[in-house]
Order: C-alpha cells, then sequence, then structure tokens
C-alpha cells in the first residue's frame, strides 16, 4: 500500500516518526471508508430523507477523507527527490488514466452501449477505486525504472 | 553556435564514480543515504544511472567526498 511504499523509501534516520505518520494516515483512511461505507447504506436505504440532510452525510466521508489527505501530503513532503519524481509520475499516470476510463464509460453509456452494472458512468467510488488501482500500477513501472 | 534540436534528443546520459568513491571508504549504500538524507532506492538508482541526481544533491555529494562536482559526475560525449 501507499503507507509502506512510502516507509521503504525513506532514510534510516527518520523512520521511526515517518512511521507513526503512516499509522495515522492509514487510520483515518480507515475511518474514512468506513464512514463512506455507512453512509452509502444509509443514503441508499433512505430515499425519503429531506435532500439537505441526504447530501449532508453523503458528503460526510469527506471530513475524514481530508484528515487523510493532509496526512498523505505530509509523509509526499518528506519523500526524497527521486521518490517525489515517481509519486509525480505515478499520480500523473494515475490522473490521466481516470479521465480516460471516465470518459470512454461516459461516452459508451450516452450511445447506449455502457456497462450494465454502471449505467450512469463510474460513481464517485469507482473514481477513487480506479484512480488508486492505476496509482498502484503507475508506481510500480515508475519505481522498476529507477531499479 | 549550431542550434540542437533538444526535443528530439534523447538526454545526455552522465557517468558517475559514486560507487567507487564509495567503496573506497567501505560505506554501504544505506550508509551512504543516511548521511545524504536520502533513501537507499536512491542512492542505487544514482550509482546504476537510472537517475541523476539534483543540482543541490551533487553538491551534497561533491562536499560529502571532498571532492569537485567535475570528478564524481562527467558526461559520456
Amino acid at each position: 500500500m501507499i503507507e509502506e511504499s512510502i516507509a521503504d523509501t525513506k532514510p534510516r534516520s527518520g523512520r521511526d516518526s515517518k512511521l507513526k505518520k503512516d499509522l495515522a494516515a492509514t487510520a483515518w483512511l480507515g475511518v474514512t471508508t468506513v464512514t463512506y461505507l455507512v453512509t452509502l447504506f444509509l443514503v441508499q436505504d433512505n430515499p425519503n430523507w429531506a435532500p439537505l440532510l441526504g447530501v449532508g452525510m453523503a458528503l460526510l466521508p469527506l471530513l475524514p477523507g481530508i484528515m487523510y489527505l493532509r496526512k498523505l501530503w505530509g509523509s509526499f513532503q518528506s519523500l526524497d527527490e527521486m521518490q517525489r519524481r515517481i509519486q509525480l509520475e505515478a499520480w500523473s499516470f494515475a490522473m490521466a488514466g481516470t479521465v480516460v476510463v471516465t470518459t470512454v464509460l461516459n461516452v459508451l453509456n450516452a450511445h447506449g452501449l455502457g456497462w450494465e452494472d454502471y449505467p450512469h458512468g463510474l460513481e464517485i467510488g469507482g473514481v477513487f477505486i480506479t484512480m488508486f488501482m492505476l496509482w498502484s500500477i503507475g508506481t510500480a513501472v515508475a519505481k522498476a525504472r529507477y531499479r | 553556435m549550431e542550434y540542437r534540436n533538444r526535443s528530439r534528443q534523447s538526454p545526455l546520459p552522465v557517468k558517475n564514480k559514486l560507487r567507487e568513491l564509495r567503496a573506497a571508504r567501505s560505506w554501504s549504500q544505506s550508509n551512504l543515504a543516511e548521511q545524504l538524507s536520502v533513501s537507499r532506492q536512491t542512492i542505487n538508482a544514482i550509482e546504476t544511472g537510472k537517475y541523476d541526481p539534483s543540482l543541490p544533491l551533487a553538491f551534497k555529494l561533491a562536499r560529502l567526498f571532498a571532492l569537485p562536482i567535475e570528478e564524481i559526475f562527467s558526461d559520456v560525449d
């Protein structure tokens, strides 16, 4: 996972404090995921909620998500120059790839040729999963180039 | 001066003597990485020519080995 890959590439002197930061980031990722799943089921099971309440519940995972991103940013700041370049390449690949995947799905859906399970294209969870998978692939490819 | 279309040329390859310098001092890659506050993977990538360090890192290396940058890094042309 991202926290493991970051911990492996740290100078030994900073590794212990970095490990604590990585664990904190992982904890916030866990909170974000749990919050997202809980609110997803709550919103789906309560279609009669007032719109404002439904929107509020749907956006609730953003709060722990922002905390996770803050911890992640802190981890990136402490990477050395080569590791930062690897992450830049990986994130660029992930973003470009996600744009391509979502665009293709949306165009196919618009012409009635889409995937039945995703009649509205990739929803927000699908976008994040796609981005994360592509980031993992991008990181592996970028790391292999420098080995 | 002859104009060169850099966008069509591959980057100038850079050689370095990092491995020899490190071995002469019996330092491991991890030792050297710790002294420079970089990861061991970065040291390995520099030694194998897969990664060219930034100027600040190159200066750090030069100061550490007490050598001019040109004696550690050279272009192959």
